[in-house]
């Protein structure tokens, strides 16, 4: 089955930021998490894939049609949540409501009333008077019901509570469940990554580090503690610090240790933040 | 839905979030420009040469002005200055044409009423301008003016398209623009015997067929060229 969002060398520059060439491919049942620095293009990336800049080079499909072609019917398969929604200001909720559900063939009424009674959400303020929370809750309550094949998430829960922020993840859980759907969001948030996330692109300086799989990343780094670190390099090894080794390969580096005849007093898996930082160093 | 319908769907939602200053504003420029009408009977007697001016003004840009700080052409992210609902409406699964022609809807319900009720007024406050019109040579200068507002209003609601500026571009062509108004005008009032509004009544009254068939292809270019004008600028701008 070919993916439902294929990225082939997208390029742009913007200013004196250069973005890509980036590749990436999101296939249905996923949730792809785009991690990477300030300023590293992930806003910039899922703008490209929304045709609202032109790329420099390169070409990004979505459900087999370029975004950037005249056919413009893969928009009704996709939900586009920004980090700042743009225009929105003047409208109440409620009107946001009737502009947008008429437009999703497969929009659930009874998820919106669900969310905006989950959120207490205010639907006859207008939106720009809503605090920052309400207004991502808001859209929040706008963006699950249009039930599409994907949706983009900028920064989805910068601005919520904690509470609402595990209310946020179970609602995109059961979302993800009924149908084959793709999720790809854009987060700094630990908690995000761990609990939503089954793939990470990692981005750097406008450039994809790579596609990683959450749970092969976080078991493919460990932490030792040994009895005494060896002087030439070991296998896997990133970094040593007086007796603490850290490895990206475990199996080798453990094998090692043990040909060398060297105890490993405590050994931990690393924290899927430690490991971001490793390789976005 | 053909495109029009649910671009005027579109252009309803807009209109009515801001029903309420709409109104205000539509009042205000209305009796403003009342009190600038008042002196048409002094400019058709040629003492008030800055009349033009102050009409074409009141014509042409109040409409624009008319709507709400919130959906007004402005400065966002970076270098990008559009309208803010022309970046709202592409987020979601709405082609650009009717996009493009929700904008053109909004700007028509803008300005239409409100210039009708200026050109309506001229007869009702100069008897100098009643005592040159018969009601065809009346409706052939109607009808010249609602083609300006096309072929030349609209372009304004072109504009919403934005693009990507500089600030100081932006100020260098502001200023080559009222160079260029004040270069026109200062010709037609140096070299001219009357002023455009008085040329427009002349058009109608001793060209009255041929002002009319000119102002219904100027109007149906213009209605046409500026919607091209706006697809190629939503294209060609990066709304980041």
């Amino acid at each position: 089955m070919p993916a439902w969002i294929e990225i082939k060398d997208a390029r742009k520059k913007v200013d004196d930021f250069q973005l890509g060439p980036v590749n990436l491919e999101i296939e249905a049942g996923t949730i792809t998490a785009l991690v990477g620095n300030n300023g590293s293009g992930k806003s910039t990336l899922l703008k490209l894939l929304m045709n609202l800049a032109n790329m420099d080079g390169g070409a990004i499909r979505i459900l087999g049609k370029p975004v950037d072609g005249g056919d413009e019917s893969w928009k009704r398969h996709i939900t586009f949540q920004p980090q700042k929604q743009v225009g929105w200001n003047a409208y109440t909720g409620n009107e946001l409501k009737n502009l947008i559900a008429p437009l999703y063939l497969k929009w659930d009424d009874k998820l919106f009333e669900h969310i905006t009674r989950l959120f207490d959400i205010p639907l006859d303020k207008r939106f720009g008077k809503l605090s920052p929370g309400m207004q991502q809750k808001l859209s929040l309550a706008l963006a699950l019901p249009r039930k599409t094949d994907i949706l983009i998430l900028d920064e989805p829960t910068a601005s919520l509570d904690i509470p609402s922020k595990k209310q946020f993840m179970d609602l995109l859980v059961d979302w993800m469940e009924p149908e084959d759907r793709a999720v790809v969001l854009t987060t700094h948030q630990a908690d995000d990554l761990r609990k939503l996330a089954d793939y990470l692109f990692l981005m750097q300086d406008g450039q994809g580090i790579g596609l990683y799989e959450k749970d092969r990343l976080v078991a493919s780094y460990r932490r030792y503690w040994l009895t005494e670190m060896p002087d030439g390099p070991v296998p896997g090894e990133l970094s040593r610090d007086g007796r603490l080794l850290i490895s990206d390969d475990p199996d080798a580096t453990e094998q090692f240790i043990v040909a060398q005849n060297i105890q490993v007093l405590d050994d931990q898996a690393l924290e899927l933040e430690e490991i971001i930082s490793l390789l976005l160093k | 839905m053909s495109e029009w319908k649910q671009a005027s769907r579109l252009a309803a939602f807009e209109l009515r979030a801001s029903m309420k200053s709409l109104i205000t504003i539509f009042i205000f420029y209305i009796a403003m420009a009342l009190i600038v009408m008042a002196s048409f009977d002094l400019y058709l007697e040629g003492e008030f040469q800055f009349f033009d001016l102050l009409f074409l003004v009141i014509f042409f840009l109040f409409p624009a002005w008319m709507k709400g700080k919130e959906f007004q052409m402005q400065k966002m992210d970076g270098d990008l200055w559009t309208a803010p609902s022309i970046v709202m409406l592409q987020q979601l699964p709405i082609p650009k044409d009717v996009i493009i022609k929700s904008r053109f809807v909004v700007h028509a319900v803008c300005s239409f009423p409100f210039q009708l009720l200026l050109l309506i007024s001229l007869p009702l406050m100069s008897e100098n301008f009643r005592s040159l019109m018969t009601p065809v040579t009346y409706i052939a200068f109607i009808l010249i003016w609602l083609a300006l507002s096309i072929a030349v209003g609209f372009i304004m609601a072109s504009s919403e398209a934005g693009g990507n500026f500089k600030t100081h571009a932006i100020v260098k062509s502001f200023i080559y623009m009222i160079a260029g108004i004040a270069a026109i005008y200062g010709l037609i009032y140096l070299f001219a015997d009357h002023g455009i509004v008085r040329w427009t009544i002349t058009l109608a009254t001793d060209w009255t067929w041929v002002s009319v068939i000119v102002a219904i292809v100027l109007s149906v270019t213009g209605w046409k060229y500026w919607q091209a004008d706006m697809r190629k600028m939503i294209k060609k701008t990066d709304y980041l």
